[in-house]
């Protein structure tokens, strides 16, 4: 009983799936975002230099990304309504 | 010896956690976790969130916070519970945000058989659409351990560590999760 339960309740959630573009178009976006960390000031070399500039610039980038692929998708929307 | 999966060339492919220490200083080891946990934790965020939109703007989160705090992740548990934990976080800030209301689901294409019969696809798709309603309807902390149970086969212990609760309370959330789906379901197929 409760197997059968297990196996209809898995098999409805594993239906959901992205819309076709979608992980393209995220991608694009986080490599921008890692682009972003690249650009990090002199003193950030070296091996941490990708650790210091996330903590520096790291969230401010990622949410700026965030925000610009959130717009980008919200105008697709808008023009396919 | 554990098997380990290989790639195309015969070499094995890197734990997700040698790939994750790696991502500090290689996009591409960062991008290769991305393909691998893209689909499940967008599986998992939109099986609590009402809509694909929601669900594409919360796994872009998730994946973006991922991709700043990864000097975070510290080898002590699987990268995917660390990840997990993030689009835990990420739900919870979206709930806040939001209030709680009637959900209402879009219609979700359902993977079956590549050519079914029109009745068996009708069939198919009511069932389907029925459980996920199901689920929706469960409260928001049992729909969540359901959600990592069924999707990602999440141990009681690594569902524990990714919403922060004891594994006694996860225990009794998924218990309460099935009894309840088991009674709306089988007593559908009752009728």
């Amino acid at each position: 009983m409760t197997g059968s339960i297990d196996h209809t309740v898995a098999e409805a959630m594993f239906s959901f799936s992205p819309r076709p573009g979608f992980a393209a178009e995220l991608l694009i976006a986080l490599r921008r975002a890692a682009a972003g960390l690249n650009s990090a000031p002199p003193e950030a070399a070296g091996r941490d230099r990708w650790v210091l500039a996330s903590s520096i610039a790291g969230v401010a980038t990622a949410a700026s990304a965030a925000a610009v692929y959130g717009f980008r998708r919200m105008s697709r929307r808008g023009r396919a309504a | 010896m554990s098997a380990r999966a290989v790639n195309v060339h015969g070499f094995a492919d890197p734990d997700d956690e040698v790939l994750a220490l790696r991502v500090r200083d290689d996009f591409e080891a960062f991008a290769e976790l991305y393909r691998r946990y893209l689909h499940p934790l967008y599986r998992f965020v939109r099986s609590q969130v009402p809509d694909d939109a929601t669900a594409e703007d919360v796994t872009a989160q998730v994946f973006f916070r991922a991709l700043s705090s990864a000097s975070t992740f510290r080898n002590e548990g699987s990268y995917q519970s660390w990840l997990f934990r993030i689009a835990h976080n990420a739900i919870v800030s979206w709930r806040n945000s939001k209030s709680n209301g009637l959900i209402v689901m879009d219609h979700v294409p359902d993977s079956v058989d590549p050519e079914p019969s029109p009745i068996t696809k009708a069939i198919t798709d009511e069932e389907g659409s029925l459980v996920r309603k199901k689920v929706e309807e469960l409260p928001p902390a049992q729909r969540e351990v359901v959600a990592l149970r069924y999707l990602q086969d999440f141990s009681i212990e690594e569902i524990a560590r990714v919403t922060r609760r004891t594994r006694g309370a996860v225990r009794i959330l998924l218990h309460r999760a099935r009894s309840r789906l088991r009674r709306d379901l089988e007593g559908k197929e009752a009728t």
